[in-house]
């Protein structure tokens, strides 16, 4: 998994290529510690290059926001392919997550 | 039947997904079938290895792959006690959504045909129906 991130509006966008799973949410969870230590408070995941995602991918995720809405901030999720957006339907977690069709649609949303 | 052995160990999650794939690579399954089997078998893998073995280097995680005429079917088997399967927590329930585990089995039992439980759930069976 290789992580990024860059500054668009006021959103860090993190994009995220490869596999978010048991072995590679470690990686995640220090990429994001990083990104809140520098005081950001909304945060969009960009999905795109996400090819694969577990249930540790997931909890990180959900671990991620809760931390993030305890500094009273935001996540926005975007560019899911169908096949990992029906594992956030299945799992009810799109009730839980923002969740956008693509990245632009994610900053221009209210 | 081919029958795979691994030590309970987390970091070949990976190694153990794609021998159970490679095994598999003459149906010619579309990409959803792959993804779905591959992450049903690595949660169970996961689970076994922790929950089951409890990450014992020395237990074995076993694995057995069934290629039927349209339904492929694996068996992830653990050397633990077992656990009370029958009493694992809805994670799609209100209460429960925001927790950060739980999910595994839920994917498990969502994106498998048919998935059963043996010797007290230290084995756990799952069939996928398959088009080929």
């Amino acid at each position: 998994m290789h992580v990024t991130h860059s500054k668009i509006k006021d959103f860090v966008a993190v994009a995220i290529e490869g596999e978010v799973d048991l072995n590679s949410s470690p990686q995640l969870r220090k990429v994001f510690t990083e990104i809140l230590s520098q005081g950001a408070s909304k945060i969009l995941i960009n999905f795109v290059k996400v090819s694969y995602i577990d249930s540790s991918g997931l909890a990180t995720l959900i671990e991620m926001m809760q931390r993030l809405k305890k500094e009273n901030g935001q996540m926005r999720l975007a560019g899911m392919s169908d096949k990992i957006k029906s594992l956030f339907e299945i799992t009810k977690l799109d009730k839980l997550f923002l969740i956008y069709r693509t990245e632009e649609e994610a900053l221009a949303a209210a | 039947m081919p029958k795979l052995k691994f030590p309970s160990d987390l970091k070949l999650v990976k190694e153990a997904s794609k021998k159970v794939l490679d095994l598999l690579s003459d149906l010619k399954l579309d990409s959803s079938a792959l993804f779905d089997i591959r992450l049903c078998f690595e949660e169970a893998f996961i689970n076994a290895v922790k929950y089951g073995n409890k990450h014992n280097m020395s237990l074995t995680v076993d694995v057995e792959v069934i290629k039927g005429n349209d339904m492929v079917e694996l068996v992830v088997s653990d050397q633990g006690k077992g656990f009370d399967y029958k009493s694992q927590d809805d994670p799609t329930e209100q209460g429960n959504l925001a927790k950060t585990r739980g999910r595994g089995i839920f994917l498990i039992k969502n994106l498998m045909n048919e998935v059963t439980y043996e010797n007290n759930g230290s084995s756990l069976r799952m069939k996928k129906r398959i088009n080929k």
